[in-house]
């Protein structure tokens, strides 16, 4: 039953860890944020968005671009360290059959 | 036909993808063997479909290279039956060789003649079995991952149908390998022109095949001047002319390799009788016929036919031409006209930078202007200081290509192993496996190297004015073919990388994909655009290179190319009899083309010169007396 929860436990603190890691990286990291606008320039070209679809997108990812720049020379980076936050509890939901 | 008529059971092949055997024979053949009725003996013929031939071929082994695939590659089963669904660029030299192949094993035939696509691409041909090694190569590296992990787990490894695959893909190219190498079963004769230019060219192919340790047997020198009874200012002048230049040829080849010469009929030869004889004329193998004397000096020009003058240049580049193809059938003058085409188009447009290159990987420039041009564009003695000259290196211009994609794909790579976080990812394997592929020079390697090259030239200087010496016939339309067939696998791989985006991100060879599509989809609709891009047809007054040249343009206008002209070279003759039969007939061609060609395709004719113009002066002299 240890073993179990020790599992569980740290299985749902390693993902939280990399849901937090993600946060951290949608929040500060341009290089993400430039992958995106890149990804939807191959869709335009494959044919897969618009160039309305696509100048919609790259008019709120320039904006975000310029709240990272923004912060960045402001009052430093918004970080969200995994220590910051504490587990209080887990929802789990079990579907189908018992056996 | 004369090895049929000694009794050999004999095949026929064109591995042309503009073939000219129907027109030769006048009749249709198709990619299976249809027989051309002789007296005495067997003789089919064969003009190979290429695209035929590969698509059977991987349909007979689709399976088996699917799993290849999957199991070596981390694409799963819809990547790959979309990467080889798309057509592959330059398929024209494999797909021969499996053509040949086949017949020459199928136990048929005892003998198998084939007549090849012009230079560049038949020496691609012939080192195309090592291509097929290196393919079994990349094949066993995916392959050798299953192997290993099949064997961790079951303790042992069985061949399968996959390993059967790669051998069979590796003996095949050993074998054709040795074959190409083994004089007692193959003989390459070389054909060639008594013409400056074709001469030099022969002389470049032998030493590229000597390279190779393939033996060239013999030269066949076509349609050599034979002596008149009566003085004629072309005939007695062409004849020194090409004995010099014969002699030249026959000093850098080889000692072993044989000389003949096949006398200029007084009618174009085509038909079995007149094809025959041609044959026995072989059969008998005679040196060409050697007149001893001076070669005369001067310069010899038939005279241009009472015509306008007026618009020839504007007629081929339009104020806003961006691009000037010039093609048509091989030996028809093709760099000398594009050659001095680009002298005039730069001293029409002085304050624009006209870039000729040729993208025939035979290049025959540096001839035309009589010194040594590269893979970086320079100007020529002579020719207006707004035009540069440029020989593309295609085998550079890959290694270039494969640099960049080494490394952006060296890129992908450690990001994966990255992206894995704390799980470490033995990578390394598929790293040597897309490394492999990268390494695989593909048989459209001139084709897309030029495409690429003229996209980054037109992209970095979009004032210049690009002209382009093409390949033969065939090949040119495979160039133009080329952008929209690169551009379908440079999308399918950015959905590959869109769809692995998540786990390895874009990064550099996503960017390069990106530009390399939308530069190729500004070229394809460059190409279109009557008022920016052009394809001129060089041609001559016979019937062979006229019935070329009409399915030539009727193919470009499918491809909705702009042609605005049509340059029938090097007419007319002398005044003996020979001569003027031979001018009489040309004429008639002319018209009959005049005819057939769409109405707004104008006719321009340049007089034959001898010797042929040779240096910018020169190219720019015999220019002025272009007419319409």
């Amino acid at each position: 039953m240890f073993l179990l929860d020790t599992l569980l436990v740290g299985g749902i603190r390693f993902v939280l860890d990399k849901v937090a890691a993600a946060v951290d990286t949608e929040l500060n990291d341009d290089t993400a944020l430039r992958e995106q606008l890149l990804a939807a320039q191959m869709r335009v070209e494959l044919g897969e968005m618009s160039q309305d679809e696509f100048q919609i997108f790259e008019a709120d990812i320039v904006a975000r671009l310029r709240e990272i720049r923004d912060r960045r020379q402001g009052a430093g980076a918004a970080t969200l360290s995994p220590k910051e936050y504490k587990i209080t509890g887990i929802d789990a939901t079990f579907e189908g059959d018992e056996h | 036909m004369a090895a049929a008529r000694r009794g050999n059971r004999t095949l026929l092949i064109s591995t042309d993808p503009a073939p000219s055997l129907g027109d030769a024979f006048r009749r249709r053949f198709r990619s299976e063997p249809t027989a051309i009725p002789l007296r005495r003996g067997l003789l089919d013929a064969v003009e190979i479909d290429a695209r035929g031939a590969l698509e059977r071929w991987i349909d007979a082994r689709r399976a088996a290279l699917e799993r290849i695939a999957l199991r070596g590659t981390w694409l799963d089963s819809e990547d790959v039956s979309r990467l080889l669904s798309l057509a592959l660029p330059g398929i024209d030299e494999l797909a021969a060789l499996f053509e040949i192949t086949r017949f020459a094993n199928g136990g048929r035939y005892d003998v198998v003649v084939v007549d090849t696509a012009p230079t560049g691409h038949t020496l691609h041909m012939l080192t195309m079995p090592d291509t097929l090694r290196a393919l079994a190569r990349v094949f066993d590296q995916m392959q050798s991952k299953h192997r290993v992990m099949v064997e961790a787990l079951r303790g042992r490894w069985i061949p399968d149908a996959e390993d059967a695959l790669i051998e069979e893909i590796d003996r095949d190219g050993q074998e054709l390998r040795a074959l190409l190498r083994d004089p007692a079963r193959v003989q390459i004769a070389w054909v060639t022109l008594p013409e400056p230019m074709a001469v030099e060219e022969t002389v470049d192919a032998s030493a590229a095949l000597r390279l190779d340790g393939i033996p060239l047997a013999e030269v066949i020198v076509n349609r050599v001047t034979p002596k008149r009874e009566r003085p004629c200012p072309w005939c007695d002048r062409r004849r020194p002319l090409e004995r010099a230049a014969i002699v030249a040829m026959e000093r850098r080849l080889p000692r072993h390799v044989g000389v003949t010469g096949i006398e200029a009929r007084r009618k174009e030869p085509t038909g079995v009788r007149a094809l025959s004889a041609i044959g026995e004329e072989m059969a008998a193998a005679s040196a060409p016929s050697m007149t001893r004397g001076a070669t005369p000096k001067g310069r010899w020009r038939a005279l241009p036919p009472p015509a306008r003058r007026a618009g020839v240049v504007s007629t081929m580049a339009s104020a806003g031409a961006q691009v000037i193809l010039f093609g048509g059938k091989g030996g028809v003058g093709k760099t000398t006209c594009a050659a001095a085409a680009s002298i005039a188009i730069a001293k029409n447009a002085p304050r624009r930078r006209v870039l000729l290159v040729s993208t025939d990987p035979a290049h025959s420039l540096a001839d035309a202007f009589g010194e040594s041009i590269s893979d970086i564009p320079r100007r020529v003695r002579g020719a207006p200081s707004n035009l540069l000259v440029r020989e593309m290196d295609a085998a550079a211009g890959f290694r270039a290509v494969r640099a960049r994609y080494v490394d952006s794909i060296d890129a992908l790579f450690d990001r994966l192993v990255r992206g894995s976080g704390s799980v470490q990812l033995e990578a390394g394997h598929d790293r040597r496996v897309m490394q492999g592929l990268i390494d695989l020079a593909p048989p459209g390697i001139d084709e897309l190297a030029a495409v690429i090259g003229v996209t980054d030239s037109i992209e970095s200087n979009p004032g210049q004015i690009v002209v382009l010496d093409t390949a033969p016939s065939g090949h040119a339309l495979r160039l133009l073919e080329m952008p929209a067939l690169v551009q379908d696998w440079t999308k399918a791989l950015m959905s590959i990388v869109l769809k692995y985006q998540p786990v390895a991100g874009i990064g550099e060879f996503g960017a390069d994909l990106l530009k390399l599509s939308q530069g190729l989809g500004r070229l394809r609709a460059l190409l279109v655009d009557p008022g920016r891009a052009a394809f001129v047809v060089v041609t001559r007054g016979a019937s062979l290179p006229r019935a070329e040249t009409l399915r030539l343009i009727e193919r470009l206008r499918a491809m909705r190319i702009h042609v605005p002209a049509v340059i029938v070279n090097a007419t007319g003759r002398g005044s003996c009899r020979t001569c003027r039969e031979e001018a009489h007939a040309e004429q008639r061609e002319i018209e009959k083309l005049r005819h057939e060609i769409p109405s707004e395709i104008k006719t321009v004719v340049t007089p034959a010169e001898l010797p042929p113009p040779r240096r910018a002066a020169a190219l720019h002299a015999w220019q002025r007396q272009w007419r319409t």
